[in-house]
């Protein structure tokens, strides 16, 4: 099973990382990319199971990839998480739009996070 | 930190490194996790003394296999345990966030004036009604609350309500005018009076059928007044809760300052001398970090009898996260200076490393040597770095040439390669930015020429003699100055009598 982690900033790819690690004690792989063209890169050929994706990223934003992910590709069986900077309530709206399956505001509870990734995976 | 772990994030370099000796790894169940073992001979990988499994091959190569192995662990173990008080952190960052967002609801001024409007319409007859506040005398009125529809309230131009905060007494306008809806309306106002202060307004409007009555003023002013101090304690809390967060943030920012730094300290060298029993070389070196932690590093460690392998570097930006992009980068080259041969070589590899798992758009200069401590023969490489001086003993110095390639971790090239000799009596002397661009309160650098000019002056100097003189004099020219960036020096002297 796989993870990927999408965030332009590495300090946050860094700690979304560190917070799922003990994943990898349960065979999970963690995967990440640096922006949206290659998040959807590695989506398709990756398959993850789920998907931690920072919506402000340049080239392609969180939203664009989760919507080619969700309603172009119909890839259904991965698990979208949106992680995005708090304060902006309106975009909650526009992500469950393009078929996000969860929204988390930043700063994110590292805690909640792992707890969600386990449930997903059915750990 | 299991060697399980460690294989899963050294997987690539720790098989190459198995299949060079010929050698696999077990845990500590004698699983073997990575790797063909060409005996059965066994060395024990400790971390921290404590045994993770072994090493298993021919006997003439398992013990300095597992001496790698080991030494890949402690690095992965010091990474993971930043990475985890980063983590620390960040929970608490994200906990401080979740803790004033929670107060900050609690007391809510929109939502204190909207439970009094509720209580009012429950009294008073009304088809609108607004709460109008404001956070200081002079200050704009804004709507905190309202019932109704809003444009059935007197507008702020007409005038009603600037009235009612001028004169601070409640009173009753039967079929006013209104500025912004027309036509008639009957109007009821009470001023929002906390201690000394008017926060604001309330203002109920009925369509005009029913005149409003001197008890309608009396309800509405006991509403106002017990409204008024929850306004302005939510106002005084929203204020506090602000301050305090600025003040988290500030503590959270100090401390991952902090962090930074104990991670760029902890990864030097920073016993002198660092080889007390050599006598053809001395060797010393100081690093002196600015108050926003910059990413300089530098390292020294013998190859083997006669080669001592020296690096300095300076990572591009500034915090957390160049301090683990120079771990990381520190790492890397410490590990390939182990196993290759020419300097050149070395960053080549490095920077290939660094490239394949590019995490961020950071990079960093460096300069990597090799000297031969028998014979003074020095072989360089230089990846972007400013060219190290060779002070010699006559006091002629030379900038050593450009040799190399571009900064690490920047874009793929080619690295050459740099030879040259020091006599003895001869002084290599490296440095970061930091010394040739340290800025006194002019915002004048202290510059190459005046470095070159000192170095000519301090010849006849121990390294470590040497090093605190331009520390002195570049103090000197800075003066009050605050420090903008990190400062570093090596400087590597070879005796003037070798041993025979």
């Amino acid at each position: 099973m796989k993870i990927l982690i999408v965030d332009d900033e590495p300090h946050l790819r860094m700690l979304i990382r560190q917070s799922l690690e003990e994943l990898e004690d349960d065979g999970v792989e963690l995967l990440s990319a640096a922006d949206g063209e290659a998040a959807l890169a590695a989506i398709q050929a990756e398959t993850p199971r789920l998907v931690v994706l920072d919506v402000m990223m340049p080239k392609k934003n969180g939203f664009d990839v989760c919507h080619t992910v969700k309603r172009e590709l119909g890839m259904d069986g991965t698990f979208i998480i949106l992680l995005t900077a708090k304060g902006q309530e309106f975009d909650r709206q526009r992500g469950l739009d393009a078929g996000a399956d969860l929204y988390m505001t930043k700063p994110f509870d590292p805690d909640a996070l792992l707890e969600q990734a386990r449930a997903v995976l059915g750990l | 930190m299991t060697l399980k772990a460690l294989v899963r994030t050294d997987g690539a370099p720790l098989a190459a490194l198995l299949e060079l000796f010929g050698a696999a790894i077990e845990d500590a169940d004698g699983k073997s996790l990575l790797g063909k073992a060409a005996g059965d001979s066994r060395a024990a990988v400790l971390l921290d003394g404590t045994p993770l499994g072994n090493v298993v091959g021919l006997a003439e190569h398992v013990a300095a296999a597992a001496a790698l192995v080991s030494h890949l662990a402690a690095k992965e173990s010091e990474r993971r345990s930043l990475a985890n008080e980063v983590l620390h952190l960040y929970r608490e960052v994200h906990l401080i966030d979740q803790l004033s967002e929670e107060l900050t609801a609690l007391f809510d001024a929109g939502a204190a004036a909207h439970s009094a409007l509720t209580q009012a319409a429950r009294l008073v007859q009304s088809m609108a009604s607004g709460i109008f506040v404001r956070r200081a005398e002079g200050e704009e009125l804004a709507c905190a609350a309202h019932t109704g529809d809003l444009a059935a309230l007197p507008a702020k131009e007409s005038g009603f309500l600037e009235e009612v905060l001028v004169r601070g007494a409640a009173s009753i306008v039967n079929a006013g005018e209104m500025a912004s809806g027309g036509g008639l309306r009957n109007l009821l106002f009470a001023p929002l009076r906390a201690k000394q202060r008017i926060v604001g307004v309330i203002v109920l409007v009925n369509d005009g059928s029913r005149p409003y009555s001197a008890a309608d003023l009396k309800l509405l002013n006991t509403i106002a007044l017990q409204t008024a101090a929850a306004i302005e304690n939510s106002m005084l809390c929203a204020e506090m809760v602000e301050a305090a967060r600025s003040r988290e943030q500030l503590t959270a920012l100090q401390r991952e300052l902090e962090t930074a730094r104990a991670i760029q300290h902890s990864l030097v060298p920073r016993t002198f001398p660092p080889f007390p029993d050599r006598k053809e070389f001395e060797l010393h070196a100081q690093m002196l970090s600015a108050r926003a932690v910059g990413g300089d590093f530098f390292n020294f460690f013998l190859l083997d009898e006669e080669h001592l392998a020296l690096v300095i570097g300076d990572v591009s930006g500034k915090g957390t996260a160049s301090a683990l992009f120079m771990a990381v980068a520190h790492t890397h080259l410490r590990t390939v200076a182990a196993k290759n041969g020419e300097p050149a070589e070395c960053m080549a590899e490095v920077n290939r490393i660094l490239l394949a798992d590019k995490a961020s758009s950071m990079y960093a200069t460096c300069f990597y040597a090799i000297l031969n401590t028998r014979t003074g023969e020095l072989r360089f490489s230089n990846a972007g770095h400013n060219p190290p001086y060779l002070v010699r003993g006559d006091g002629a110095v030379e900038e050593l040439p450009q040799d190399g390639g571009p900064p690490l971790g920047l874009f793929a090239g080619v690295y050459a390669g740099g030879v040259t000799a020091l006599q003895p009596g001869d002084t290599l002397y490296l440095y970061t930015d930091g010394v040739p661009e340290a800025m006194n309160a002019d915002e004048e650098d202290y510059g190459d020429e005046t470095l070159a000019a000192a170095l000519r002056e301090l010849s006849s100097h121990s390294p470590r003699e040497l090093i605190a003189d331009v520390h002195a004099r570049i103090s000197a020219f800075v003066g009050d100055a605050p420090q903008s960036d990190d400062i570093t020096m090596i400087a590597l002297k070879r005796a003037s009598v070798q041993p025979a």
